[in-house]
């Protein structure tokens, strides 16, 4: 018979279990008689993890910026599509258009609508959040509450049944129960080590500097191929952007658990994202460029012949080109506030 | 140096009592993230200790059944075995002894402690649709897909997915591709035979 014990509160969100992960995690959260229940799936099995209502010590929603990244990564290929849209319409009448030309204009547009929508449902769904929930004997993230709006709506429906099973403490009682159990009013120590949170292991960043460097290398070797265009320059191109891809591959696997700036981690992330990202806009603008040119040769699809694909190669060499200098100020920065390569992190504030 | 219970999430500093509690955003002291922190009573409370059971005075009166010299209280909800305080395990209402404990998360017949279990259907659905991509795959994986659903068709699924349709589909899809081999065969023995 089937189990009808369990409400969705939820539908399932990615878990982040590792920089790479051959099967994606999905967790989502679901209301029991006297717990919640946290399911994590990965298609082909579940992981339950329960908090009952009369153990929840605490819930904390904090606030990041979901909302912006989302919003930056839409924005870069929106732009794209529809400046390659706008190059891509003839300079004839729309009567005159033919069907190849239609549908090519019509793909590209369509894309560009479709990238449009998902930054308006992006920005309608509100900031971005972390929820996490702390028992007596760990603090665990909830992945599928990932927007404050959401989170705070969940909350509230779950209020009323953690209270039932533990009763209510006001603002004034909370402070008050704090100074009884702990004494005077807490005072900030960092680093505390926080309940079930694993302090970050130290790392100097040398693969993220290489990356960055690979980064800006881009620049003057897609100019001379744009130049010469030897096949030798051609190859170094491959070569630097297979080397590239796997250098942040590395650096996904080096900055997990580190204390690298959130900042510096998004590096590779923005590496790997936008390649694929422009990969996928220059199939598409190629499939469309020669649908509707036929018999053109390969000569005519080059950066320096076509308005669409030097705009494509403009985006992508200064998407990394200013990604890769912003690493490079970054990782000083990082390195100036630590104290350079080999000095310890500075030593945490004691009032006294 | 006193220091609060609660740290940030980002930076692990102490939250400040004020901010508990609060209906609205306030920035954590160590990185100026906007937090809300929500407290319950639970925080304050310190674990029960446990009972040792109580010591059998009377003969007449039950002891229990793993600790003779123990008092019992209560019978197993699973098996019926006297228990004392120090065997009575609680789990969702129920009152079991450790066997009984024992037995049910090892069979999967308690629900409240199983963290896990594996989606048969999910894995007779795709078996059944992703190698369609590549058809030719089809010969060896439909057979499989059905193989699965009907052999776990009574496992226990999903906690909280507790219909039967991903199996159905499962079967259909895969029966339908097995057929459709079928037909492709007979049509190529015919035409074989027909031509020789």
């Amino acid at each position: 018979m089937a189990e009808r014990d369990y409400q969705r509160l939820t539908r399932a969100r990615m878990r982040r279990t590792g920089f790479l992960v051959a099967f994606a995690t999905r967790s989502s959260l679901w209301l029991g008689k006297d717990h919640l229940l946290c399911v994590d799936s990965n298609g082909y099995s579940e992981v339950y993890r329960r908090f009952h209502f009369r153990d929840i010590q605490s819930v904390t929603l904090r606030l990041n910026q979901r909302r912006v990244w989302w919003a930056i990564t839409l924005a870069l290929p929106l732009l794209v599509l529809v400046a390659i849209t706008a190059f891509s319409v003839p300079a004839r009448s729309l009567t005159e258009w033919t069907t190849g030309e239609t549908v090519g204009v019509g793909v590209l547009a369509g894309l560009a609508a479709f990238c449009a929508a998902l930054m308006l449902v992006n920005w309608l769904r509100g900031p971005g959040c972390v929820c996490h929930l702390r028992t007596a004997v760990q603090v665990e993230e909830v992945p599928s509450l990932c927007r404050l709006s959401r989170a705070r709506r969940v909350l509230d429906r779950v209020r009323p049944l953690i209270v039932a099973a533990q009763g209510q403490l006001t603002a004034e009682e909370v402070e008050r129960k704090l100074v009884e159990s702990f004494g005077t009013p807490p005072v900030i120590e960092w680093p505390a080590a926080g309940l079930g949170v694993q302090p970050p292991q130290p790392y100097q960043g040398p693969f993220h500097q290489a990356l960055c460097w690979l980064l800006i290398a881009d620049l003057p070797l897609t100019i001379a191929s744009l130049l010469l265009k030897t096949g030798a320059l051609d190859a170094a191109g491959m070569i630097q952007l297979f080397v590239t891809a796997v250098f942040a591959i590395v650096c996904l696997a080096k900055q997990h658990d580190t204390d690298l700036s959130p900042g510096l981690k998004r590096v590779p992330w923005i590496v790997l994202g936008s390649s694929v990202v422009f990969f996928f806009i220059g199939a598409v603008y190629a499939a469309v460029f020669f649908a509707t040119h036929p018999g053109t040769t390969r000569d005519a699809f080059s950066p320096l012949n076509n308005p669409g694909m030097l705009l494509l190669t403009v985006a992508s060499t200064g998407t990394w080109v200013v990604v890769g200098v912003a690493g490079l100020i970054g990782l000083r920065k990082f390195h100036q506030a630590r104290g350079g390569f080999s000095e310890p992190p500075p030593a945490p504030l004691s009032p006294g | 140096m006193n220091v609060g219970p609660l740290t940030c999430t980002r930076c692990n500093a102490a939250l400040l009592a004020g901010m508990l509690n609060q209906p609205d955003l306030a920035p954590c002291p160590g990185c100026g993230s906007s937090l809300q922190v929500e407290v319950f009573p639970a925080l304050f409370q310190q674990p029960k200790p446990g009972l040792a059971g109580e010591q059998l005075l009377i003969e007449a009166e039950a002891g229990c059944f793993y600790h003779p010299q123990r008092k019992a209280v209560l019978p197993c909800d699973g098996c019926g075995r006297f228990l004392c305080t120090l065997c009575d395990c609680q789990l969702g209402g129920q009152h079991l002894c450790p066997t009984c404990l024992e037995t049910g998360r090892r069979k999967g017949k308690l629900k409240n402690l199983q963290n896990q279990r594996t989606l048969h259907d999910s894995i007779a659905l795709a078996l059944a649709v992703y190698p369609l991509l590549i058809f030719y795959f089809t010969v060896i994986t439909a057979p499989m897909a059905l193989y699965i659903a009907l052999r776990h068709w009574n496992a226990p699924g999903s906690l909280v997915r507790g219909n039967k349709v991903r199996f159905v589909a499962a079967i259909v899809l895969a029966a339908a591709q097995i057929a459709g081999w079928g037909v492709l065969a007979y049509v190529l023995i015919s035409g074989v035979r027909r031509n020789g």
